[in-house]
């Protein structure tokens, strides 16, 4: 990661304490979140943080094919992440690759342990995540926007999640990584937490950070989970007004 | 015992009236019973019937209460409040934990994203989106999709196709008759769910008196958590708009509302209106006033239109 040669422009991520993009250095970026955008589905949530943008749409619960798939005793939880062509600069190549494959499951892994997936049993709740445009963080806004899309599908759920990325750059602790920051950066810990009990549901590592680093990181993604779960709980209520 | 309070309900309409009734200390004595109280609205007079037993005795005692004016027609509305997964709702291990909630030592949370009604020391909250969870001895409105020697395949909207058995109808059906003369594909039933098990097929019925075919008239989809709002506290918003629209509806619990005759159009309106605004407080007075403006609109409408006849 870090041994990736910079451009001209990149070449101080950090000039007295601001980023490239004007944030301070716990600074989370700008975060709209909406609700109920698409029609057809059960429920659906649209993300913006930053450049990145995501839809996501819960279908279900709903008879599960293949049919071995099927769990007697809960519910399936299936996520389909996807990036689309045209979310990049240059066109990424459509369907499932090991990266979009790896990030479904995560994804899956952060969702689950909220949802009251017993009260369904031998069916299936389907989350697609689509990527409009990916400028880092897509998997963090991929949980925030398929949690609120499932709120809004009326699942049974024990609280919301979010999630949040943290990252060391040019000897720094950095909230929410955009992209000239994760591609130049050190590393990269993205942390997705439970909105009741604050537990951490996902934790990626990507790089290589201290024991003193990562403590310093998860404070920094409390604080900024914190805000994105009101955020959340804003815009599923909004709906509503 | 020289004051009786009585709480009365209009039985046969819309509006629920709540008035209060003093007996007089001339007629009301110790041992007075209350064996009957009535309501009844007469030129917009509020009119209390006590029935009271003395001395064994039944004495009726008419009272009129007070003018009836529209506000006063209006039943208390509890402000609504929202809530989404993992609010909590109270942190006390006195209060019950009801339908969409869940305890966690003594803290309650939220489920869903839906109402939050508190009554006595039961939490419940209602969710506002989801899909039909089949109950034993729902009634549904089911759509006949195919059948083979023994069962009718119905679609009533759930994960799983529900079966239709023959011998659950009430119609006689003799051996290897053809089945597609009592129910053929795309015909609508009014049935009501049998059992449910583990097994992935629901069983139907239609040995009662209110399941039927169900011929002619419009089929509306509803979000299914919506069904108790549209139908009310004890009937009254689907009677409202039953006696409004004059039409015949029969709501499914699992989110289909069947519409025939009268003012279909404004009755499929009305009932949009529910869903959409089923979170609102005082909803059975907004449907009722924009039934009511709808109704004058239609009649100016017809008037004109039969001056412009003439």
């Amino acid at each position: 990661m870090s041994g990736a040669k910079r451009p001209k422009e990149y070449e101080k991520l950090i000039v007295k304490g601001k980023r490239c993009d004007g944030r301070k250095i716990d600074e989370l970026r700008p975060l709209t979140i909406k609700v109920g955008v698409i029609k057809r589905a059960n429920g659906s949530a649209y993300v913006e943080l930053g450049k990145t943008k995501v839809y996501a749409a819960v279908y279900g619960p709903k008879e599960l094919h293949p049919r071995r798939l099927v769990e007697d005793d809960k519910a399936v939880l299936s996520v389909k992440y996807s990036m689309l062509a045209f979310s990049v600069n240059d066109r990424a190549r459509p369907g499932p690759n090991r990266r979009s494959t790896e990030i479904s499951k995560v994804v899956k892994h952060a969702l689950e342990p909220v949802i009251f997936l017993e009260e369904f049993p031998q069916l299936n709740i389907e989350l697609i995540v689509d990527i409009i445009q990916a400028d880092a963080g897509t998997r963090t806004a991929a949980v925030i926007a398929g949690s609120v899309a499932l709120a809004n599908a009326g699942i049974p759920m024990k609280g919301l999640v979010s999630a949040c990325a943290a990252g060391k750059v040019d000897g720094e602790i950095l909230l929410d990584l955009n992209a000239p920051e994760d591609n130049f950066g050190d590393s990269d810990l993205p942390i997705a937490m439970t909105s009741t009990d604050k537990k951490i549901t996902l934790m990626q590592l990507d790089g290589v950070m201290t024991k003193a680093e990562i403590q310093k990181a998860i404070i920094l993604i409390r604080k900024g989970n914190d805000y994105i779960i009101s955020k959340q709980i804003e815009a599923l209520k909004g709906v509503y007004q | 015992m020289a004051k009786l309070s009585v709480k009365i309900t209009k039985k046969d309409d819309k509006k629920s009236v709540v008035g209060t009734a003093s007996k007089s200390k001339t007629v009301v004595s110790k041992k007075t019973e209350v064996v009957e109280a009535n309501k009844a609205v007469t030129k917009n007079k509020l009119n209390v019937i006590v029935t009271v037993k003395e001395n064994n005795n039944p004495v009726r005692i008419v009272k009129n209460v007070q003018t009836v004016k529209k506000t006063d027609t209006r039943r208390e509305v509890e402000e609504t409040v929202i809530v989404v997964p993992g609010d909590l709702l109270e942190d006390n291990l006195n209060v019950l934990a009801g339908l969409g909630t869940y305890r966690d030592g003594s803290k309650v949370y939220s489920k869903y994203t839906g109402l939050l009604k508190k009554r006595d020391h039961m939490i419940t909250v209602i969710p506002l989106n989801g899909v039909y969870v089949p109950k034993k001895g729902d009634f549904v409105i089911g759509e006949i999709k195919s059948s083979n020697f023994s069962n009718w395949w119905v679609d009533i909207g759930t994960a799983f196709n529900a079966k239709l058995p023959v011998m659950a109808v009430p119609e006689f059906i003799e051996r290897n008759a053809d089945l597609s003369k009592f129910y053929k594909n795309g015909d609508l039933v009014f049935a009501r769910v049998d059992s449910v098990t583990s097994d992935p097929v629901i069983p139907l019925f239609m040995k009662d008196r209110m399941c039927r075919k169900l011929y002619h008239g419009r089929v509306i989809d509803i979000i299914p958590t919506k069904v108790p709002r549209l139908i009310g506290r004890e009937g009254t918003m689907i009677h409202l708009i039953k006696d409004s629209c004059k039409s015949v509806i029969n709501v499914g619990q699992n989110g289909r509302v069947w519409v025939k005759g009268g003012d279909e159009s404004l009755a499929e309106r009305a009932i949009k209106m529910v869903e959409m605004f089923a979170y609102k407080s005082g909803l059975t007075d907004m449907v009722s006033d924009f039934l009511e403006s709808e109704l004058k609109n239609n009649k100016s409408k017809v008037s004109v239109s039969e001056n412009t006849k003439s």
